[in-house]
């Protein structure tokens, strides 16, 4: 799949896998190219850029964590970020619903 | 030295190219530079397992993570990238305001040390003075005179009686000085204590640097563009510079070297870019 298809849905992907569970930049990658049956198989370094606004933006907070030899970077949903998922959820369910219905018309 | 095509390698590239497009965040680049390199070296890790040799793991890792000039102008998309002329100006400025304020500190803490030493010698019982000491009286003698002129080290030769008045005014002020042979031993220690300062933290930051990249220190070459500049800062501000600058202040106000204290604000200006880099480093 083209990644600029991607492109205004990163973020509610990314909230909806960090939501589950506190995880760093490579499983989140891992996360998103295995529920996607690699169909969102992007280049992984453009990710952190996308992690980096929504921290700045205060939908993520992340910390350093020490473990398995590795200092990671651990990222997480804030309050904020929650309320931007479920409003991006309501949304994407409404445009997906009315994609259909006009597909579903054709 | 990193090898081409290595991980350490692509994360020197990465931070050269983030530092290109966040000259003023080093706090970001070295965060950034940190989870590409534990997410490569996870990446390599996996396609190790899955049976490729340990050249092509890193390899792979790296191609799949993407152009570092990519991922660095992606990062300058999404976070606003590289300050506008406007902001980089009151940066500066903001750089220019915190260095007068460490020059005032400086030259506060030279007369501190000095008039504890004055007190402490006392004005009269100093060496090195081959003409009689300096009589107190309400107008300067003329042995007053060539007594001061001699110690206006950056001063002319004599002084006109108006100079004169003025430099034995500030001397009874306390602010002219007699404790020549002090004032100078404090200063050329004050300077070596200075750039041992200088040069202890620059050997600090490149250990503390080594450690923290797990002695893939290549990964960050700014910082040791940053290690450089601050030795060389150090010695400036500390052998050349501040002696002087506050020699020509207190012995003789008029002979102050204004290109030489510019310079001095300039340097001064890359010191604190320093500080605050080796700061962010390890935030």
């Amino acid at each position: 799949m083209r990644p600029e298809l991607l492109k205004g849905n990163l973020d509610l992907l990314l909230l909806s896998i960090l939501k589950e569970r506190p995880a760093h930049g490579y499983a989140i990658i891992e996360e998103l190219r295995a529920r996607s049956d690699k169909a969102f198989d992007l280049p992984e370094g453009t990710v952190y850029p996308a992690l980096h606004r929504m921290e700045r933006a205060g939908l993520l907070t992340s910390h350093w964590s020490d473990g398995e030899g590795r200092r990671r970077r651990v990222y997480q949903v804030s309050g904020l970020g929650e309320q931007a998922l479920a409003a991006k959820q309501a949304e994407w369910q409404k445009f997906n619903r009315s994609v259909r219905l006009v597909l579903e018309g054709s | 030295m990193a090898q081409p095509g290595s991980i350490n390698d692509y994360l020197l590239r990465l931070s050269i190219a983030l530092d290109h497009d966040f000259p003023t965040n080093a706090a970001l680049v070295h965060r950034v530079a940190s989870e590409a390199r534990d997410h490569l070296e996870q990446a390599a890790t996996a396609h190790r397992a899955a049976g490729l040799s340990p050249a092509d793991a890193e390899r792979k890792a790296i191609e799949q993570f993407g152009p570092p000039e990519r991922v660095a102008g992606q990062f300058a998309r999404e976070l606003g990238g590289r300050l506008s002329a406007s902001g980089l100006l009151v940066r500066s400025m903001l750089h220019a305001g915190g260095l007068v304020g460490a020059l005032f500190i400086a030259l506060g803490a030279t007369g501190v040390l000095m008039a504890a030493g004055a007190f402490a010698f006392g004005f009269d019982r100093v060496t090195g003075m081959e003409q009689e000491p300096i009589t107190q009286a309400q107008t300067p003698s003329d042995s007053d005179c060539a007594q001061l002129a001699a110690m206006a080290t950056n001063g002319p030769d004599t002084l006109s009686p108006q100079e004169c008045e003025r430099l034995y005014a500030n001397w009874l002020r306390g602010i002219g000085t007699e404790v020549s042979f002090f004032f100078h031993t404090l200063l050329t220690f004050g300077s070596l204590i200075v750039l041992g300062i200088g040069v202890a933290l620059v050997w600090a930051h490149r250990a503390l640097l080594r450690w923290h990249t797990r002695g893939a220190d290549d990964c960050s070459g700014p910082a040791k563009v940053h290690a450089i500049l601050g030795a060389a800062m150090f010695g400036y501000v500390g052998v050349l510079v501040w002696p002087g600058v506050v020699e020509a202040w207190v012995f003789s106000e008029k002979t102050v070297d204004y290109p030489a204290l510019a310079g001095a604000l300039v340097v001064l200006s890359f010191f604190l870019g320093y500080a605050r880099s080796v700061r962010a480093q390890y935030s």
